[in-house]
């Protein structure tokens, strides 16, 4: 009988598929309604800017709290958002959905606004990076628990904790984590949007998905069932 | 010779947590046999890994790594699970959204009649 690795992760392990953003990103409505909506706008009627506004606000702002950590600037920035949407509607070219279109425009606002606002030197991210012995060993514990994510988000204060571990990473790191693996952009997408390398942002991805594992640490301790 | 120490080594341990010998033998392999990556190369693959960008020869010795090393497999499981946990909370709040604040809708329609005015 062949033999099992010690845990189920190790060579079992499949990347997984497309992140959990991405699916978010469709149309709820289906893209019936949205085509009747676009056409409204690009119409100039009031009745459709405000459908726009009601269907799709909620999900921007919750980008925009996401990027920008402030409630002000969140709905500052869906304001500009929908503005930007009204004047622009014509460049609007139906290869992606709307909602997928307005995402981008309020995640560039957020990103700009914390261009502007990053005036102070940023934390450092080295606290939360794997620490080696003088032989090159991996420091840290050698069990964990074996609770699925699913299992540990039974448990009442897992939310809170996985929030308050990514309001901890610092910024620009954090930044990276949200765009790639919660709002489902890809490495070179994420690159665009940062204006930097593919490279650089595989690094700070990296590093932010690592701090995020140490924050989380009281989670996967063996002690907890 | 690697492929058969570590096969005898997996055999011996079945699938019992490694024991403290277990564990000196993995690390004695780990320091001695040739081809094994170290703990601070292991973790420079975890990314490519996760991803699934790793040439197959490369996964090899990745996945041999993380069998004989119980840190670098818990670090392993426990990054997957955090990015797991956070994905799962936040595409949560999206399911469930507060619907759009009244104050705010009526701002951006102002703004837009505004707009249209100037
Ligand atoms: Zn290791």
């Amino acid at each position: 009988m062949a033999r099992q690795p010690l845990r189920k992760v190790g060579s079992t392990w499949k990347p997984p598929g497309k992140p959990a953003g991405q699916a978010q990103a469709q149309d709820p409505a289906g893209s019936k309604g949205e085509a009747a909506l676009v056409a409204g706008l690009r119409a100039g009627d009031a009745k459709a800017f405000e459908e726009v506004v009601l269907r799709y606000g909620p999900r921007l702002l919750i980008v925009g709290r996401r990027i920008l950590g402030n409630e002000e600037d969140a709905r500052d920035c869906v304001q500009e958002t929908f503005l930007a949407t009204h004047r622009s509607i014509g460049e609007f070219q139906g290869r992606s959905n709307l909602g997928t279109w307005l995402r981008r425009i309020v995640t560039n606002a957020a990103l700009m606004k914390l261009r502007a606002r990053r005036t102070r030197p940023e934390e450092s991210i080295e606290e939360f990076l794997p620490k080696y012995d003088p032989n090159l060993f991996r420091g840290g514990p050698r069990n964990a628990n074996a609770l699925t994510p699913e299992e540990l988000l039974q448990r009442a204060d897992t939310r809170k904790l996985v929030q308050e571990a990514i309001d901890r990473i610092p910024g620009s790191y954090r930044t990276v984590l949200l765009l790639r693996d919660f709002e489902g952009y890809s490495t070179q997408e994420t690159a665009q949007l940062l204006d930097t390398t593919d490279g650089a942002i595989k690094v700070r991805l990296h590093r932010a998905r690592t701090a995020m594992k140490e924050l989380l640490a009281p989670l996967f301790d063996e002690e907890l069932r | 010779m690697r492929e058969f120490l570590l096969k005898l080594l997996l055999q011996f341990r079945g699938d019992k947590d490694p024991g403290p010998t277990e564990q000196r033998v993995g690390s004695w392999m780990l320091r001695h046999l040739p081809g094994m990556l170290t703990c601070p190369e292991f973790e420079e693959f975890i990314h490519d890994y996760y991803e699934g960008l790793l040439s197959a020869k490369v996964r090899r010795r990745f996945e041999t790594h993380m069998q004989l090393c119980p840190m670098c497999q818990v670090h392993f499981d426990s990054y997957v699970r955090a990015i797991a946990l956070g994905r799962q909370v936040c595409s949560d709040d999206e399911q469930l959204p507060e619907g759009m604040p009244q104050e705010l809708v009526a701002a951006i329609l102002l703004a837009r009649n505004q707009d249209l005015d100037s």
